[in-house]
């Protein structure tokens, strides 16, 4: 049967050929053939029960072509269809109740909606001209054919409507075709929709063997008449609203309605020669096709969706070379929670997913800022149906490309509208950014300094926190807290510039953030910096500041110290297992936790102030205490040691040619974080005299023996040896990992210090056990005693207040001469212990 | 309406062949059309030795061809060749009638003679361009004619499809080379169980795998629900260059022992099995049994269970050893190992050989349809050993080896290969706690054998046709959802660039893929990705930021691709001694990257970045950073800094298994995936560089 009317064209086509040459088409002017039925208003009126249909048509003014003419498909449905219709509670909402009392509007919609030009089979029906699949197509419907008057109680509510406040308008709800959305078998296959995938979109029991147009079943399908091919449905067949439209008009979702409607305006659309304006209903978006980000003042608009909801011929991309992005090929999909949802979601109640919007904005969505509630809608909307039915669930991303939470349990119901597919949903899928610890960050407006600092034009933080199985502990700084940050570079600076601080502000004219530089003396304002962008100065410091108030991982209740996402020591102070304040080594007094939110990826916790770095270098803290030949020295506990790393040249100023420490650096530390062991003078002293190093005074006296002399070495060769030996000692004491007192708790955990084993190439270790009270290291010469059955004895870390958890800084600016230097090249972070009276570490 | 198309295409290109009929004849002595003999021509003027095949192909529609331009390699059967074959087909008494055979079935065997080369975008082959395996060129029927140069033969008497012998080679003509042959060239139109069956060498694997059950499992030829885009992602058009997959087949490769190698086994698997050689199915079941008793004896997860009786089941002893024979791909042997020797024609990898292959161990890794068992294989394809082998003549034969043996190996048939091996391979406790107890780097290739069977990979490419796309659900391992035109993954054969064995795989957009790796043996590992990074600095890089996944839990926070190793917060320097052998010490090779001289071979640096996370990439092989630094050609990828490997972490693996390696973008853009390492965190100690 399939096929019988691909043979008619055919023969129909060879008689077109031939009645060029022979006259014989009037033989079929008076005898057709048998397989032929009637026309198509003979075929309905004939049958019995379409006489609403019969009357349809002659009301609208096609009889003569359904009786006659014409080369037509057409939808038609009985009159059962029709009297539950005017049974509707639509129907008899708007005084539809029986046939008499349709308007003539009405009944060209009814009719003109199901009318396609040309006959054509449901198969044919399902391809476009060029082969491809055709899930939705245009009618023979007018845009003009109604055109709604709308009094202000309908019009969407925001200011753009405002002016029509005492007024009724003639406006269309979108300006371009209608289409009927095809879910006809072939169309199903095409798109890889599942029988499962049905039961949701039209209903329980559809499948995908069956054909429906929009939710209407077709239960006769490919009916042969002289002049066409009729389809009949089990239902009225009119076009549904698109999905704008739905979604006004649909009580149970008319909260999220309410945000989606801030985001549209009355365009024109055209003036009739009687000058009477005809407005199109147009939503604020960004798609590269019908984009509008403009409004009618040529004002930018406040927020856009991914698109226009009301778009009847929407499409997701420019047909182009393509023609699956045309309209035919798909439509869009949108998730839309429902008022319980949205209540569940913007609630006081802690648990609530919303709660810090709710929080920020005094509980009421009028107070949030349209940009927020744009991203809100718009993470409900997805460019494909297609792409987006149930059975994509686990795998399904947003349009920003994020995985969407989602699964059939949250389906509570779906329509399907002229454009797309509305699925009404049980719970809000806030933005990925929104359910990440920087979501309070994007919706308190108390943060805004923050919430630039992650974004693009800065530190681009956000594609870190962003991933929701990682765990942070996010400190996050209000803009009035922002202030008094000690620029560390500026300690390389001279006259009035050296250690100044910084106060963050938004320059609200230009939406940037802007520092004012002051003099760390007087407290003079001495200019500004708003040097942004992903490698300006401002930035620089910003991605310091974020990455020293970053935790990656989760808190141990009552563990003061840990290492931030930048290597930073940062320390913690608890009441109970609450984290109640928060201090960086540059800080004199601890940050007040002011508030903390959980989130999907961790925690935000509000802090009121920066947390800062340490200002000192290791140099300067070794020298601090380097006794009375060095000026400023309290003490000479560091003196041994500082000598030994002085004599060998540890300490350099200008790693490569375009960089400089700001005093010196140990110049074998990296952009990481290390713990440094320092021997006090009796362990050095210890440590020469067991001749495990030898002594400045050595180096510096040593003569050759007869026998190197012999050997042909030379002197300085000698003395290269013994530095070489020294400075293998001090690299010893320093070790990769940032540990503390009272920091993680560690069992004889194995770490590497920065001596290289000349014969395996790799670095000896050390082995540390730290309590939460005291710490005790056990050397690699020691370790390997104890795994020989040999006595051993670890050394221990003094436990005197100023002994240990000395925190520093060595930092490296992006200038060979600090004073010009205008950002961070890179830094390391280290932490000094004092070792117990006369031990020392030994790796051999 | 497609047909009609068609048709009246065809009626177009017929009146316009006509056409050009006409005017040739027309231009009289004017033009000279043709300079030199063209194939046509030889045969004609040699039509006493040739006219059967000239016969053939008249009937064939198919002489045009030899008479138009082109670049074709055509296997010329002499007369005596194609009676003989007219005899072999015929009723035992008399020859078959050629002239009964359609024009179908006569073209089927002549073009199965020719190569295409002008429409494959190659060329015509002598046999100086023949190398053990196959020509790299499909024939017109789209299978290869696999070579073999058998010992002692003259230069160019190489034998084709291990049957045909070239008489008489390499006669240049302007539209090819024609090669004479003393027989008639068939293809096996086998299933690869079958050609096993009917070998004649292979009895008692031919049993085996009915036994097992092995046999249905290998039965399928293409996926024929596969329709290749027809446009780019971009909706552009397809080019010579980049474009889909054409079809997709199915593939295996069976690597066998011959009967007589079996029955004389005698090893320690034969001693406790109580067996004296392997003679028979039960025979060989009790020497899987004794090596699968020690293998679990020594605490292994391999999944067998001595327990289980049923031969079908895979965790039976039989199962496993006879699966452990076969690669679920297609794979010739000039595929099983991929060397740097011959990844590009361009001069800047001129050194790459030197090197790479001479000085390193080139180990690849192919699954088997044994679970959790892999194959090792080094260059000149030898099989799963510790040791490194460098060439000595005679190598190929020697006993002291697993390899192939290349007279009987390359059968080919419908739906794949099947390769003699000299000695028995079994997935014992020397395999997996030597052989595969070390790092294990894979190119993420290895777990796709769809690029393999349907020539995706390198070999087929290596004429310019770089980019192969890859859609969604070509590769069971490989789980994407393309989303033209933003989200596509794209396969680079190995041709120009600089990557772990040249080739590369790429993601584009806001991706989200998962590769299903393995299996790996059970243990404790450390796990890292190799990757390149596009753009010399984030500020301009294509690349992304993306979130890394093992098994489903994320490997830290995520990985900004874009990052430069030149940038701060990585750290990477460059080395002062770049290689030992052969670098220019101290040259600057990766962009203002200064050298520390007080850290000569990088040992400090490997530490630092090892801290962060990061490791330099390996020195064996050829890498450069970005086209000026081509100029060098002895910078290995060591000394890019532009190629990185990033630590994911340690896992510990209880069993010998598949994971699920996943990556997630949090900013969109290009991903480059090039190879994994499973590093054994016991031999960290003392790993290499290479």
């Amino acid at each position: 049967m399939k096929k019988l009317p691909l043979y008619i064209c055919l023969g129909l086509g060879l008689l077109g050929f031939m009645s060029s040459c022979e006259d014989k088409f009037e033989n079929y002017e008076e005898s057709e053939p048998s397989w032929l039925g009637p026309n198509i208003y003979d075929y309905l009126s004939n049958r019995g029960d379409c006489k609403y249909f019969c009357q349809l048509i002659q009301d609208c003014g096609y009889y003569e072509t359904m009786k006659r003419t014409g080369s037509n498909t057409l939808f038609f449905s009985p009159d059962s269809t029709f009297e539950s219709y005017f049974r509707s509670p639509e129907a008899v909402r708007k005084g539809y109740t029986s046939y008499d009392k349709l308007p003539q509007s009405m009944k060209y919609l009814m009719l003109r909606s199901c009318m396609i030009e040309n006959a054509q089979l449901i198969e044919r029906l399902s391809q476009t001209d060029h082969g491809g699949t055709l899930f939705r197509r245009t009618t023979l419907m007018e845009i003009e054919d109604t055109i709604p008057l709308v009094t202000y109680q309908d019009m969407p509510h925001n200011a753009y409507f405002e002016s029509f406040k005492n007024d009724t308008i003639r406006m269309l709800m979108d300006g371009t075709s209608w289409t009927l959305v095809q879910f006809f078998p072939e169309v199903m296959s095409s798109l890889k929709v599942t029988d499962n995938d049905m039961k949701y979109v039209i209903g329980n029991g559809a499948s995908t063997d069956q054909t429906y147009l929009f939710q209407s079943k077709v239960v006769n399908r490919d009916i042969t008449c002289k002049n066409g091919y009729l389809h009949e449905l089990d239902r009225i067949c009119m076009i549904p609203d698109n999905m704008a439209g739905y979604i006004r008009t649909e009580e149970s979702v008319s909260d999220f309605n309410h945000l989606m409607e801030r985001f549209c305006e009355p365009v024109i659309y055209k003036t009739t020669a009687d000058g009477q304006k005809i407005y199109e209903l147009r939503y604020f978006n960004e798609s590269t096709v019908r984009p509008h980000k403009t409004d009618v003042n040529g004002k930018t608009a406040s927020g856009t969706l991914y698109f226009d909801p009301g778009w009847n011929l929407y499409q997701y991309g420019s047909a182009g070379a393509n023609s699956n992005y045309a309209y035919e090929g798909d439509m869009a999909a949108m998730y839309v929670p429902t008022n319980q949802a949205m209540a569940e979601y913007f609630s006081d109640d802690l648990e609530a997913e919303g709660h810090d919007i709710y929080v920020s904005f005094g509980g009421k969505w009028d107070s949030v800022p349209d940009n927020i509630c744009a991203d809100i809608v718009k993470n409900h909307q997805l460019q494909s149906f297609a792409n987006s039915t149930p059975s994509h669930y686990g795998t399904l991303k947003d349009m920003a490309g994020y995985e969407m939470e989602i699964s059939e349990d949250n389906i509570v119901g779906s329509y399907v509208a002229r454009n797309g597919i509305v699925y009404l949903i049980n719970k809000v899928l806030p933005p990925l950014d929104y359910r990440s610890v920087m979501g309070p960050v994007k919706v308190d407006q108390s943060l805004k300094l923050f919430n630039l600092a992650m974004g693009d034009n800065y530190c681009q933080f956000q594609y870190y926190l962003r991933s929701l199985k990682s765990t942070y502990n996010f400190f996050v700084t209000p803009d009035e807290y922002m202030v008094n940050y000690t620029d560390p570079v500026s300690a390389g600076y001279s006259g009035v510039r050296r250690n100044s601080y910084w106060d963050f502000w938004l320059n609200p004219s230009t939406n940037a953030i802007t520092a004012t530089v002051h003099n760390g003396t007087t407290g003079d304002s001495i200019g500004v910096n708003t040097s942004g962008g992903i490698s300006g100065a401002l930035t620089s410091r910003l991605t310091d500041i974020l990455n020293q108030q970053t935790i990656v991982g989760e808190l141990t209740p009552g563990r003061e110290w840990y290492v931030t996402k930048g290597y930073a020591p940062i320390r913690l102070i608890w009441s109970g297992d609450q984290v109640v304040g928060a201090q960086g080594a540059g800080n004199a007094a601890p940050c007040n936790v002011l508030e903390t939110y959980d989130k999907t990826n961790g925690y935000t916790r509000y802090i009121d102030g920066i947390l800062q770095t340490s200002p000192n270098s290791l140099y300067a803290t070794l020298r601090q205490h380097a006794g009375a030949s060095v000026a400023g020295s309290a003490d000479d506990k560091f003196k041994e040691f500082y000598d030994m790393c002085e004599y060998c040249g540890l300490f350099e100023k200008n790693p490569t040619s375009t960089c400089a420490a700001i005093d010196y650096r140990l110049k074998f530390l990296n952009q990481y974080h290390y713990t440094v062991y320092v021997p006090g003078n009796a362990g050095i002293l210890q440590a020469i005299a067991d001749g495990v190093v030898p002594s400045v005074n050595a180096i510096e006296q040593c003569a050759l023996t007869a026998e190197e002399e012999a050997s042909g070495m030379d002197l300085q060769t000698k003395k290269d040896s013994l530095l070489n030996i020294m400075e293998r000692f001090i690299r010893y004491h320093v070790q990769d990992y940032s540990l503390f007192i009272n920091g993680e708790n560690i069992q004889e955990a194995e770490y590497l210090s920065a001596t290289l084993n000349n014969a395996t190439h790799k670095f000896y270790p050390l082995f540390v056990t730290q309590n939460g009270t005291s710490m005790e290291v056990l050397d690699n010469y020691n370790y390997r005693q104890k795994r020989n059955g040999s006595p051993y004895a670890a050394v221990k870390v003094q436990t005197g207040a100023s002994d240990n958890n000395i925190m520093t800084r060595d930092l490296i600016v992006n200038n060979a001469v600090t004073t010009a230097a205008t950002g961070i090249e890179t830094y390391s972070y280290s932490v000094v212990h004092l070792l117990e009276d006369g031990k020392y570490l030994r790796f051999e | 309406m497609k047909k009609l198309h068609v048709l009246g295409l065809l009626l177009l290109v017929t009146m316009g062949v006509c056409t050009g009929c006409a005017d040739s004849d027309d231009v009289g002595d004017s033009y000279t059309t043709f300079t030199g003999q063209k194939i046509a021509d030889y045969l004609t003027e040699n039509a006493a030795e040739y006219s059967e095949f000239i016969h053939v192909l008249e009937k064939a529609d198919a002489w045009s061809l030899m008479e138009s331009y082109g670049k074709y390699t055509v296997f010329v059967p002499s007369n005596e060749a194609l009676k003989a074959y007219y005899m072999e087909k015929g009723d035992g008494t008399s020859p078959m009638n050629v002239d009964t055979l359609n024009a179908k079935d006569l073209r089927k065997l002549v073009f199965y003679h020719i190569i295409d080369g002008e429409t494959n975008g190659t060329k015509s082959y002598t046999t100086f361009d023949f190398e053990e395996g196959a020509i790299p060129t499909k024939n017109m029927v789209g299978r290869y004619l696999i070579t073999h140069f058998p010992v002692g033969a003259a230069s160019t008497a190489w034998c084709i499809n291990d049957e045909v012998n070239i008489t008489e080679a390499n006669l240049e003509m302007i539209n090819g080379v024609l090669h004479v042959v003393d027989h008639v060239i068939e293809g096996n139109n086998d299933l690869l169980p079958n050609l096993i069956k009917n070998n004649g060498s292979y009895n008692l694997y031919g049993e085996a795998i009915v036994a097992t059950g092995l046999d249905t499992q290998m039965m399928l030829i293409e996926d024929e629900s596969y329709v290749a885009p027809t446009t780019l992602p971009d909706g552009s058009a397809i080019t010579t260059r980049a474009h889909y997959p054409e079809e997709k087949k199915y593939g295996w490769t069976a690597l066998l022992e011959t009967d007589e190698t079996l029955a004389a086994a005698n090893d320690e698997y034969t001693a406790a099995a109580g067996i004296s050689g392997i003679t028979s199915v039960d025979d060989m079941e009790k020497y899987a049994r004794a090596v699968y008793q020690k293998l679990l004896d020594n605490g292994s997860a391999i999944p067998v269970d001595l327990n289980v009786t049923d031969r079908k089941d895979p965790k039976n002893a039989l199962n496993h050893f006879v699966a452990y024979h076969f690669l679920q791909a297609a794979v010739r042997t000039d595929n099983f190992v991929t060397t740097y020797g011959y990844v590009s024609e361009h001069a800047w990898f001129e050194r790459k050989s030197d090197i790479c292959d001479e000085n390193y161990r080139i180990e690849q890794y192919w699954p088997t349809m044994a679970p959790g068992a892999l194959i090792q294989c080094q260059k000149y394809n030898i099989i799963n050993t510790t040791d490194n082998p460098t060439y000595q003549s005679g190598m190929a034969n020697s006993n002291s080896y697993i390899h192939f043996v290349a007279a009987n190996s390359n059968k080919d048939c419908q739906n794949g290969y099947l390769h003699q091996l000299n000695n028995i391979m079994r997935y014992d406790s020397y395999v997996e706690n030597e052989v595969l107890h070390r790092r294990l780097r894979m190119e993420f290739r290895t777990f796709l054998p769809e690029l393999v069977t349907n020539d995706v990979v390198a070999y087929a490419n290596k004429y310019n046709q770089w980019h192969r796309y890859i859609p969604t659900g070509y590769c069971k391992n490989l789980i994407f959802e393309e989303e033209r035109p933003n989200i596509y993954m794209v396969y680079y054969a190995a041709n120009v660039h600089h990557y772990l064995y040249g080739d590369e795989l790429n993601a584009t957009g806001f991706f989200d893929v998962t590769f299903h790796i393995g299996p790996i043996p059970a243990g404790k590992y450390e796990v890292r990705f190799g990757y390149h990074v596009y753009g010399t600095a984030k500020s301009n890089s294509e690349a992304g930021v993306t979130q890394i996944y093992l098994d489903g839990e994320p490997c830290g926070i995520p990985l900004d691709m874009r990052a430069n190793a030149l940038e701060g917060d990585i750290g990477w320097e460059q080395d002062y001694y770049m290689i030992e052998t052969y670098g220019n010490q101290g040259t600057e090779l990766a962009r203002g990257a200064e050298t520390n001289e007080e850290d000569p071979y990088g040992y400090e640096n490997d530490k630092s970045l090892r801290n962060r996370n990061f490791m330099k990439a390996p020195d064996s092989y050829v890498g450069t950073n970005w086209w000026q630094d081509y100029a060098n050609p002895y910078g290995t990828a060591r000394n890019s800094s532009a190629d990185l490997r990033y630590i994911l972490g340690t896992f510990t693996f209880t069993g010998n298994e598949e994971h699920d390696l996943r990556f997630v973008q949090m900013l969109a853009g290009k991903g480059l995936f090039d190879y994994i390492e499973f590093m054994p965190a016991d031999l960290i100690d003392d790993e290499d560089q290479h």
